[in-house]
């Protein structure tokens, strides 16, 4: 792997808790005293957000069609109108 | 269904399990917010927050929790309820990582800004993405379904992503403050 994707992965599995005491500890350090790296850690938290962020606005979109396809389906036109008689 | 099968068949989104939980869920849930005072509207919302949550904390995250989906989702119904809709706190979607505004994210490139050029740019790797770190779907079905020849690949390709959104993300946010400079 090149050199800038070694620093992903690492940073990666560093943020996800799958390195080992001693190369936690060898990263720690590393992120105190050289800038660059620490700038890498800071983007790519951000972009674990804005991941996590798009999953949610995906699956949100998909719920929303889940239940426009429920409320508009004839076959639950009885339990329909029961839940809307709820808020009469 | 039991929860833990539910982590079993582990799908990306399985269109006929939410859909159970519309026609077996949803109604009980209506009938306790029209209970307490919500609208047909709020009960949408707030069972939608609820399957969110259902979603990444059981199926994406697998913690097993003894107790059947439905009373789970209905659990997490009354929670927010009660801590946020009686409240009128609902005017966002919900987010677990809620962000105090200050001085910093106000010169940033909000959140969605970027997410709307992201999906422009690259949408097969946010995907890819998505589908790893949000879906926590496995390396081998991720390899399948994006058409990789091995894990091994997949899993390269995955590391490229990550470091192009995130220098993709670093220019736009930072060409962003010096437009506003």
């Amino acid at each position: 792997m090149k050199t800038s994707l070694n620093n992903v992965y690492l940073l990666d599995a560093y943020s996800h808790n799958e390195l080992d005491t001693e190369a936690r500890l060898l990263l720690d350090a590393r992120l105190i005293i050289d800038s660059a790296l620490k700038d890498d850690f800071f983007w790519q938290e951000k972009t674990y957000k804005l991941i996590k962020k798009y999953g949610q606005q995906e699956l949100r979109k998909q719920l929303k069609t889940v239940e426009h396809d429920f409320f508009h389906n004839p076959k639950h036109k009885t339990l329909i109108q029961r839940i809307k008689r709820y808020f009469q | 269904m039991e929860i833990s099968e539910a982590c079993e068949e582990h799908v990306i989104f399985s269109k006929d399990l939410f859909t159970t939980f519309y026609r077996e869920t949803f109604p009980s849930v209506a009938k306790y917010i029209s209970k307490k005072g919500g609208t047909l509207e709020q009960a949408k919302d707030i069972f939608q927050d609820a399957l969110v949550i259902y979603y990444e904390q059981i199926v994406c995250n697998r913690h097993l929790i003894k107790t059947t989906a439905p009373a789970y989702i209905f659990g997490v119904v009354k929670h927010l309820w009660n801590h946020q809709y009686k409240l009128g706190l609902n005017h966002e979607p919900l987010s677990a990582d809620v962000e105090m505004m200050d001085e910093d994210t106000n010169r940033q490139m909000s959140d969605e800004r970027l997410l709307a050029l992201l999906t422009k740019v690259g949408n097969r790797c946010l995907n890819l993405l998505k589908t790893f770190y949000y879906d926590k779907i496995s390396m081998g079905k991720l390899a399948k379904q994006f058409g990789f020849s091995s894990e091994r690949s997949a899993t390269v390709q995955k590391f490229k992503c990550l470091e192009k959104v995130r220098a993709f993300i670093k220019e736009k946010s930072l060409h962003y403050e010096d437009f506003l400079e």
